[in-house]
């Protein structure tokens, strides 16, 4: 029989509650004393060490809970079980990189397409299409090997490097054994690198190097940092308060093969950004939308680029006061250690930025991909060698970088790789969001970009949809890499150009303390090199003495060609002679203007990215980017041409004012149009001519602005003049120019169009050559972007 | 714990309270500090000096109402001269109204103040054909001004017509 028990009243427990409450507030421990005393005198025991022992663990995880919140990402201190392809990070630092079709904006060959629907007006209609798309990811690696990290920090994660005997190291060997930073940095900054490098590798088993072996300085006695924590415990090495004698009978014997950085791997992604319809995909281009991801994200592992960020962020750090220092990626190792682990996809920052055609990246990354046709190649052997997760390349032109396959579950129905993971053909399914669409008319196509008339005999309409779809790798790290490598003052990215980067303004760069010799000596060529380099392109059969570049051979008689120098075979004793004659002078001393020394000291975009481009980017990027022959021309010693302008030596300035069009308020009177013949219906027929793609800008915005279409306008070059040029010969023209002080084409005191040339010379011309020059500078309109800002500035 | 211990640690804890809150007043200062100062995405405009630029029209000539394109031809028909292929329509002291064939657009240049006057002068000029004030902004028609000094007399002056919104090209 269930036992029947009174309950107190309704009103009666809430009185009980209210005056418990108001004790509890009082004195909490009356509280929990009258809740004892309710109880058993078993229980009321059992339940003080019950509230004790809950109290003590409150207590106790007070201090442990955010230690325990933390991932375990690998359980410290087990033995080394590399299996970094497995245990690929993700971030949030990733760099958008678009896949275009090579030298234009839109998508790679294969992802532009035209679909056609046919019906009868208003009939609905369903658009969907399959795409294949093809990577190599062995070959994604080599985009950004490991001979980057090795050039900084020194190839301490070698086999030779980590075995070698130090003590029998030759002065040079022992100098090439540290990299940039080992030599630049004080010790005690190098032992709290490696400090914090030991306890990360031991707490990372999974790490790729975690296996590693470090032989002592003899070279005897290799470990892995596992086994050395094991025997000596954590290091504290003697700047940072450990004993001197110990330290050097222990964790000092190996101390000098311990790296700086660690190589983590992270993951990269492939997304796809849709823009349907032709109106979309042109202001897609324009930068003026932007455009949707597909559903299909592609996952893929990116060995080394986490060690070359962290080591330029370590040197940055060494060498860069913190107030210019890079913005996020110096403490990178610190960073990770308090990371709170793999952040969601959906956390990825949707940067937004401009489909490119011009940088590097694009043309390397456009063969390892492959869209729609020519998807069966036979895959190379050389790329898929044995099982192993963490693949070498076997050598050539890729590069050394290591790589991993494709990540397991990124595969979807359709979706094929070979044996090893490595090339991959992805299936990629589109689908109108909009579906089903309706069939338009010719005067309304709707949905569609344009239809046809109705087919006379079945009534029925043809519709057309361009839809464009652009890869997009987004790859960790870059930008920070570039923004610790190299000073710039301008943004990666940009309208139709660039990577999608968070670059700011003033960041420092390494490069520019560690420049290469290789690139050294291209910036600063010897007198040899110099004389070798000028013979060889006046005399490019030598000792047949058929003149080739005469530029070359124009400066070569600037300092008296190879007279008296022994006319022989061998052209370098000739260039050996004529380096005797070459002055002290270095490149950029070359032009009068003393700003033209910076594009070789280091100061300019262009010198910045050559280094750039050839002290960090891999030999087959360099070779893919074709860096340096359409890029910036260091060897250049001035602006092309020197001496008189071009354009208006024959057709000399008049005092005709044009039937009262001019006010000749200058110092020459006519000088831009002195056969009255100017229109500015002709000159925008030049401009076309002279430079189609960028006509209507230089029409619509600079010259207006600039001169409101007077070829005769001007102003004075006068400092004391409240409205003057900075130049002091003052502005002239259509375009404003200079009367030579930056280089031939610096010419606006001339015709504006020289009616016996009318498109190769004047004031046009001048100024569609010099923008020539500054966009193989990377600075396209640069010239006038200070005086024009003013009167446009609006729009900008 | 006793008062004299108490009175021990307490200069501690209110060293510590008052170093979290100094921390915490300049967390929150800086960040509104940062915020005011946040540089716009584009320099602010000079304020003394009138912009000066010609606006692609949206519509193309072909697309416009074909009373509009009537029009637009009898206006381009007005012309009194032709200077070397730019079609001279309409000339006064202070400003000059042309028809340019390449890049196909009407242009008033204003060489002499008063320039708002002169540019409702044009206008009207154009209005007379029958135009609306809204047809001339697909016309398109853009007012220039021809010298420097006076974009700087003018700062407020815009190259649209009166009533027109647009977006002039950007910088490539």
């Amino acid at each position: 029989m269930e036992k029947i028990t009174v309950h107190p009243s309704k009103s009666g427990q809430t009185r009980q509650s209210k005056s418990a409450l108001i004790n509890s507030i009082a004195c909490p421990s009356k509280l929990l004393r009258s809740w004892v005393n309710r109880q058993s005198p078993v229980l009321r025991s059992a339940s003080v060490v019950g509230l004790l022992a809950i109290l003590l663990i409150l207590l106790f995880s007070l201090f442990t809970l955010t230690y325990l919140a933390a991932p375990a990402f690998a359980a410290p201190g087990d033995p080394p079980n590399p299996q970094p392809c497995e245990n690929a990070r993700e971030t949030e630092q990733l760099t958008d990189n678009w896949m275009t079709h090579p030298g234009t904006s839109d998508p790679p060959q294969g992802l532009k397409f035209t679909l056609l629907r046919v019906g009868k007006e208003g009939d609905p209609v369903s658009l969907d299409a399959d795409l294949n798309f093809s990577v190599d990811f062995s070959k994604l690696q080599s985009i950004f090997g490991a001979t980057n990290s090795d050039y900084l920090e020194g190839e301490f994660h070698d086999e030779e490097h980590r075995k070698a005997n130090i003590m029998d190291l030759k002065s040079t060997d022992f100098n090439l054994f540290h990299g940039s930073g080992q030599k630049a940095a004080p010790k005690v900054m190098l032992d709290k690198l490696r400090t914090k490098y030991v306890k990360y590798v031991w707490e990372n088993p999974k790490l790729a190097e975690s296996g590693n072996e470090f032989s002592d300085i003899n070279g005897k006695s290799p470990k892995t940092i596992w086994a050395l924590v094991n025997d000596y415990g954590q290091p504290n090495p003697p700047t940072e308060g450990g004993n001197a004698d110990t330290w050097n009978q222990t964790w000092g014997k190996y101390w000098p093969k311990i790296p700086t950085a660690y190589s983590e791997y992270y993951e990269g992604k492939i997304i796809f950004k849709e823009a349907i319809g032709q109106d979309a995909i042109v202001k897609t281009i324009k930068g003026e939308i932007c455009p949707f991801n597909l559903d299909r994200i592609i996952t893929f592992i990116m060995p080394e680029f986490f060690r070359t960020t962290a080591v330029t962020g370590q040197l940055n750090k060494i060498l860069v006061p913190n107030a210019a220092q890079s913005k996020d990626a110096n403490n990178l190792i610190k960073l990770t250690n308090n990371d709170t682990g793999k952040s969601l996809v959906g956390n990825i920052i949707q940067k937004c930025i401009n489909a490119f055609n011009k940088t590097p990246l694009n043309k390397v990354l456009q063969k390892i991909t492959k869209t729609t046709s020519n998807l069966l190649n036979p895959i190379k052997t050389v790329y898929a060698q044995e099982a192993p997760c963490l693949k070498v390349l076997a050598g050539g032109k890729q590069g050394t970088a290591p790589y991993c396959p494709l990540p397991t579950g990124q595969l979807q129905p359709g979706d094929s790789c070979d044996g090893q993971n490595v090339v991959c053909n992805f299936k990629i399914h589109w689908e109108h969001p909009n579906n089903p669409l309706h069939i338009g008319t010719k005067d309304n196509p709707g949905d569609f970009d344009s239809c046809r008339e109705p087919d006379p005999d079945t009534d029925e309409i043809t519709c057309y949809l361009t839809i464009a779809i652009w890869p997009v790798f987004r790859i960790p790290f870059l930008s920070e890499i570039w923004n610790n490598s190299l000073y710039s003052d301008e943004a990666e990215g940009g309208l139709n150009r660039g990577i999608g980067s968070d670059q700011v303004t003033g960041r420092p760069g390494l490069f520019s303390f560690f420049t290469p010799q290789a690139i050294y000596s291209k910036l600063f060529p010897t007198n040899y090199d110099r004389a070798l380099d000028l013979l060889s392109r006046c005399y490019p059969q030598w000792p047949d003495q058929t003149t080739g570049e005469q530029s070359a051979c124009d400066q070569l008689n600037t300092i008296g060609g190879i007279i008296p120098c022994a006319i022989q075979d061998d052209i370098k004793l000739v260039a050996r002679c004529v380096s005797g004659k070459i002055g002290k002078n270095l490149p950029g001393q070359v032009g009068t203007d003393p700003n033209y020394k910076e594009r070789f000291g280091g100061a300019t975009e262009c010198n910045k990215l050559y280094v750039r481009d050839l002290a960090l980017k891999p030999k087959a990027l360099q070779e893919n980017s074709v860096i340096g022959e359409d890029g910036c021309n260091l060897l250049a010693n001035a602006p092309p041409g020197s001496g008189e302008p071009p354009g208006g030596g024959t057709t000399p300035p008049n005092q005709d004012n044009c039937q009262g069009k001019y006010e000749l308020n200058n110092p020459l009177g006519n000088f831009g149009d002195p056969n009255c013949d100017f229109s500015k219906d002709k000159l925008h027929r030049l401009l076309k001519t002279l430079d189609p793609l960028y006509a209507d800008y230089w029409y619509g915005r600079i010259i207006v602005c600039e001169s409101g279409f007077n070829p005769n306008n001007w102003l004075t070059g006068d400092p004391n003049a409240d409205w003057h040029s900075p130049d002091p010969a003052g502005a002239w023209g259509l375009l404003q120019m200079g009367r030579g002080k930056n280089g031939q084409y610096d010419h606006g005191d001339v015709v504006w169009k020289r009616p016996e040339a009318p498109s190769m010379e004047g004031q046009v011309y001048n100024a569609v050559q010099y923008n020539k020059w500054l966009i193989s500078l990377g600075m396209p309109f640069a010239y006038w972007s200070t005086s024009w800002l003013p009167c446009a500035a609006a729009t900008m | 714990m006793n008062l004299t211990e108490l009175r021990k640690k307490s200069p501690f804890l209110i060293t510590g309270i008052i170093i979290v809150s100094v921390l915490l007043l300049i967390i929150i200062i800086l960040s509104f500090k940062k915020r005011a100062v946040q540089p716009s995405s584009s320099p602010s405009p000079s304020p003394s000096i009138a912009t000066n630029f010609i606006i692609p029209s949206k519509i193309k000539p072909e697309q416009l109402p074909d009373d509009i394109k009537e029009i637009r031809k009898k206006v381009i028909a007005s012309q009194i001269a032709d200077n070397h292929g730019d079609i001279l329509l309409y000339k006064t002291d202070t400003f000059i109204i042309e028809y340019i064939p390449s890049p196909d657009l009407f242009m008033v240049t204003i060489k002499k103040d008063p320039a708002e006057q002169a540019k409702k002068q044009a206008q009207e000029w154009f209005l007379n054909f029958g135009l609306k004030q809204q047809d001339l902004c697909n016309l398109p028609v853009s007012f220039i001004l021809w010298a420097f000094e006076l974009r700087r007399t003018n700062p407020t002056f815009s190259s649209l017509p009166d009533g027109c919104t647009g977006q002039p090209m950007q910088r490539p």
